[in-house]
Parts: structure tokens; sequence; C-alpha cells
């Protein structure tokens, strides 16, 4: 599966170490407007509901949403593009 | 005879003398003095005509200082001027005119702010903000509430009396990135009729779905709303 080219974008700039919730937000954004509904983005969507960095457990903190970038088909992009 | 031609002479001479005078009366002892009232050194010198015309020496002094003062060294008048009124910056809005002025006008304003360094414009205005801040602390409740428009204590409750965090009803009332504000009623039903459930043991959270909706609720405890996604 290839992911849309916002939203490589909008996650790159995450895992570039860009921690604010403006820039998971524009995440979410992409992915519900070129993924919408799509399964193997469901866990990268869970842990942005959850992406309240600095305020701790139960919420996702910065290092929990890159981790859920790699784990999703944006990630498997970057691992063939190595 | 010739002593009294002598004689008659020398009086001609001198009331000749006397009538020269005269027209020049206007000018020479008062004229030497009349124009070198601007200058101080030549005032200070010259006591011995005080009793012609013109201003007393020591009046005349004063007028001349003041005047150099504000003529020849402008700025300088200017400075003491500002001084006085810099008295008034005791107060933190002053401070703060004092900065925006600062950064648009001219040498005499930079000039001021170092003098008056010690009174900090910016440290005061860093210790009102610190103040403002431990005044309105951060209170998750009280977020909570506001954002779904309740009253009371403790977090804003949905109509089946789940607790919603400050985090959830942001989601809920203003909506998510890419996404429509939702209801608490919405919550509920997506509580109450479920189609799956997924525990997190990690996090101590259950992901409550309806569909491709969901609700993420502490695993344990009463049940709180931890966040949503509702398209």
């Amino acid at each position: 599966m290839t992911a849309a080219p916002e939203v490589t974008l909008a996650a790159h700039q995450i895992l570039d170490g860009d921690e604010s919730a403006r820039a998971a937000a524009a995440l979410e954004e992409a992915l519900h407007a070129h993924h919408p509904f799509d399964e193997e983005f469901e866990d990268l969507l869970e842990v942005l509901a959850l992406y309240a960095p600095g305020v701790g457990s139960p919420y996702a903190d910065h290092g929990q949403l890159c981790v859920a970038i790699r784990e999703s088909p944006i990630g498997s992009l970057e691992r063939d593009g190595d | 005879m010739k002593r009294l031609l002598a004689t008659l002479v020398a009086v001609l001479a001198t009331w000749l003398g006397l009538l020269q005078p005269g027209p020049a009366m206007a000018t020479p002892a008062v004229g030497a003095t009349t124009p070198t009232y601007n200058s101080p050194h030549v005032l200070a010198a010259d006591d011995s005509a005080h009793f012609e015309r013109g201003p007393p020496s020591t009046n005349g002094q004063y007028i001349t200082y003041d005047a150099i003062d504000r003529r020849s060294y402008g700025a300088s008048a200017h400075l003491s001027a500002a001084r006085h009124g810099y008295t008034t910056y005791d107060e933190a809005a002053s401070c703060a005119h004092a900065a925006s002025t600062r950064a648009t006008t001219s040498r005499p304003a930079e000039a001021i702010n170092e003098e008056h360094s010690a009174l900090h414009p910016t440290g005061i205005a860093a210790k009102g903000a610190d103040e403002a801040a431990a005044l309105v602390r951060y209170d998750p409740m009280a977020a909570s509430r506001n954002l779904l428009g309740q009253i009371g204590k403790g977090y804003a409750v949905t109509p089946g009396g789940r607790t919603v965090s400050a985090h959830a009803a942001e989601r809920i009332a203003l909506g998510g990135p890419g996404r429509p504000p939702t209801t608490l009623g919405r919550v509920d039903d997506i509580l109450n009729n479920p189609t799956g459930m997924k525990y997190d043991p990690v996090r101590d959270t259950v992901k409550v779905m309806q569909g491709k909706d969901f609700v993420v609720v502490s695993g344990t405890g009463p049940q709180h709303i931890v966040t949503v996604m509702v398209r």
C-alpha cells in the first residue's frame, strides 16, 4: 500500500522531530482526507487520538507516535526506500 | 597776550572736545558690554560695567547660562526634561510604554532606558506573567466542563454518567483535524452499543469501537473517557 504524499510529508515532519500537537493534527487530517476508514492506518489513528505530549499515561508522547508511524504503511515505505 | 590766547585756544579745544564725544555716547562704553551678554566669560570679566545700562551682571549670568544650556546643548536639555518625566515609570504599564518608545525613537529614549536599567521593565513584566500563571493554573476538570458547557465540580459528564477528560472534551466539542464536532450522546451510544473492544495493557485502556468510530476509556475504575474518534 502506498501512502499519499500529503500523509508521508506530514509524517516526516513528526519523524524529523516536530513534537507539536499541530504536526500530529496535520497528519491526522491527511489520513482522514486521503485514507478514510483504511484498516492499515487504524492503529496509527488511535495513537494520534491519544497524542498529548507531556501529559503522561495513558496519553501518547512523541516517541510512541514515531513508533506508530514506523509500524504503519508509511514506515514500510521508508524501509523500502532504504 | 600770548598766554591769554593760549588759554582761549585751550578752552576752545576743551569745549570742542566735549562736544565731539556727544554723537558717540550711544555706543562706546555700553556698546562694549552689550554684545557680550551671550558670553559668560566676558560678563564674568566685566564687573566694572555693571553700573552701566543693561541687566545686572548676576541676572545676565543666569540668563546666559540658561540660554547656552538650552541652545548649545539641546540634547542635554531634552534629556533633563525626560528624566523628570521618567519618575512615572514605576508602573508596569508605563514601563511597557517606555519599551515601545525605545523601539521606535532615537538616542534620548535609549539613554533613558540605560540610565534607569535598574527598574528592569521586562523583569517587571515577567514577574507579572509568572504571578498571572500562578493564579490561573491549568485545571483539566475545569477545562473539560468549560469545553462542554457544564458547571459544577469535577470533569464534565455524559448523559450516561461517564466522566470526560479535557483531551476528549476538546475532540468532542471542537472536532478533530478533518472531523466535525460530535455530541456526548453519540459518545454514550458508542459505549452502549459497541461492535468491538480491545484492551491495551500498557496504557490500561479499553478501545471501544462501533464501526470505524471508537472511544478509549480507562481500563480500571469508573468509566473515564480518555479520547474519542468519531468520523
